[in-house]
């Protein structure tokens, strides 16, 4: 339960923006402590974990980009992530969310309930966020997280930065606006490469998607199988 | 199961109800918002669909070939398929106690896709072709469900359907613009047709300003007692959403926890005397408290004890 006095950790490998997420969590009637590192970085999550358990702490605010500065070898979104499946409750912060979005955050998003655009970040926001994922761990799903098999349809594949990408449409989200995702969430191999090897599109995809969520940063995948080619004749017979 | 809107809405609303199982599926047209959540329905394999019947407007778009990727995944589970919905496919179906009717499009009407041509020379559109759908019981029209129907549909209707009354009618295309007619005209004809006592719109506040304000108005004409409800709040009616979320139907609407719902949710019972919710009493309130300029109070010939 999220409420006044719950100790929150707070990671941010900006100093100032720690303290400014600190001062709102306290505004919140949260009560905050600034992580830093003790040996240089945090090279696993676990490291990070294992120092926020030390402080009592039952939820955490966390950062997305934490490896800029050298505070951690790994990213908030994936630091959340394993805090989620720890069943311990945080809100990821980003500042570069329309970079981030679609690759190393969507990457985790499925165990990401709750995502915040830093400069929106205020005292209710980080309740209501913490109080989300809360609940969320608690088997009470709002429906925007709710995922359902659905049909995924590749429209190309590419590279950004260093991470090989997808374009998609999912028509039972919105048949007219395409969302990129990390081919990293597609776990059989085959499908992968017979993605990257492709010159002819689209490919259609079976895959798990929240396809009740409004904005499509909130979309997650997970359980992606090959579809059938779509061949009306086939179904006529 | 007539038509399934856009997200996960229908699945929604099964899960809640604790639907497992659709005897039959019926897809007026080919368009998404009419097909989208029968797409979620028949990806999802803990589902059971009999039969699925197609509107012969299945066109090759890459929307409709997504759908057609996912009927085929379905149909490896059993379900069947029949690509020729229309007044003579399946004509006819028996629900229970009730029985659906397909009256449009007609045969004749259906073999035109081929030339994609009315016999007049007009351009045979998926809103054309759309399917029309009256559902009785006993001997009681009890509603008349018409896809996105334009105006070449119900001439073609008009032409073919013995009669199309009913007592409840969900407007086609979500009372937008009729194709190449006066709104007006079209919905004074369809009115003429139905006769319907409760007229349902299936709207998105977000999009498309629906229902169109001509509309409305042509029917308060034609039937004055007649009680309009949309699912979602016209921004027509309110500009502003309510300040809280609608209590008027307890289950399942979409739009709801956006609190974009005027009536929500419709829900017809299949028996007359048992009438529809939310009631009509209900709904006015709702309109008199959020929605100033409400559409369905305008342009209203006074009858005594209507509001």
């Amino acid at each position: 339960m999220i409420g006044v006095g719950t100790r929150v950790a707070v990671v941010d490998d900006v100093p100032d923006y720690a303290e400014t997420a600190a001062g709102i969590a306290e505004e919140a009637g949260l009560t905050p402590t600034i992580i830093e590192p003790t040996h240089g970085s945090f090279s696993v999550p676990n490291d990070l974990l294992e120092q926020i358990r030390t402080t009592r702490s039952s939820a955490v605010i966390c950062d997305h980009r934490l490896s800029d500065r050298g505070f951690a070898s790994f990213t908030g979104a994936e630091f959340v992530s394993a805090l989620y499946q720890e069943r311990i409750p945080a809100v990821l912060l980003s500042t570069f969310s329309s970079i981030d979005d679609d690759t190393s955050i969507r990457l985790h998003r499925v165990h990401i309930p709750s995502l915040v655009d830093r400069s929106f970040l205020d005292p209710e926001i980080v309740i209501g966020g913490l109080e989300r994922c809360d609940s969320e761990l608690s088997g009470i799903i709002a429906p925007d997280r709710k995922s359902w098999r659905t049909l995924v349809r590749i429209e190309g594949v590419s590279q950004e930065s260093s991470t090989a990408v997808a374009d998609a449409i999912i028509h039972t989200w919105n048949p007219v606006s395409a969302v990129r995702f990390p081919l990293e969430l597609i776990e059989d191999r085959a499908i992968r490469e017979n993605l990257c090897d492709r010159d002819t599109w689209p490919v259609r995809l079976f895959a798990r998607v929240n396809v009740g969520c409004h904005n499509g940063s909130e979309l997650y995948f997970q359980d992606f199988e090959s579809a059938p080619e779509p061949c009306m004749d086939y179904l006529a017979s | 199961m007539i038509d399934g809107g856009p997200g996960d809405t229908l699945l929604n609303f099964l899960s809640h109800r604790g639907i497992r199982r659709i005897d039959s599926v019926l897809v007026s047209h080919a368009d998404a918002d009419h097909f989208g959540g029968i797409s979620l329905l028949l990806s999802d394999p803990r589902y059971r669909v009999g039969h699925v019947y197609l509107n012969p407007d299945s066109r090759r778009t890459v929307l409709w070939d997504d759908f057609v990727s996912v009927m085929r995944a379905a149909q490896q589970r059993g379900t069947r398929f029949s690509l020729e919905l229309s007044s003579g496919n399946p004509g006819q179906l028996s629900v229970g106690a009730s029985r659906l009717e397909v009256l449009a499009p007609s045969q004749q009407f259906a073999v035109r896709t081929t030339s994609g041509q009315t016999p007049g020379g007009q351009r045979l559109t998926p809103n054309a072709m759309s399917a029309v759908v009256r559902v009785w019981t006993g001997d009681s029209p009890r509603l008349l469900i018409a896809g996105d129907i334009d105006k070449v549909g119900l001439d073609q209707l008009v032409a073919h359907a013995e009669d199309a009354r009913a007592e409840v009618l969900v407007f086609p295309h979500h009372g937008g613009l009729p194709r190449r007619a006066d709104p007006r005209d079209f919905a004074e004809s369809l009115m003429r047709l139905v006769g319907a006592h409760l007229v349902v719109f299936s709207i998105g506040r977000a999009r498309y300003r629906t229902p169109d304000p001509n509309i409305v108005s042509a029917i308060l004409d034609a039937v004055p007692d007649v009680h309009i409800a949309c699912t979602q709040l016209s921004r027509h009616c309110a500009s502003e959403r309510p300040q809280e979320r609608s209590s008027l139907h307890a289950g399942i609407s979409r739009g709801a926890e956006a609190r974009a719902c005027c009536a929500g949710t419709m829900e017809v019972t299949l028996e007359p005397e048992n009438g529809y919710w939310p009631t009509r009493q209900a709904h006015l309130d709702f309109i008199r408290l959020n929605a100033p300029t409400a559409l369905c109070r305008r342009s209203r010939v006074p009858t005594t004890g209507s509001t």
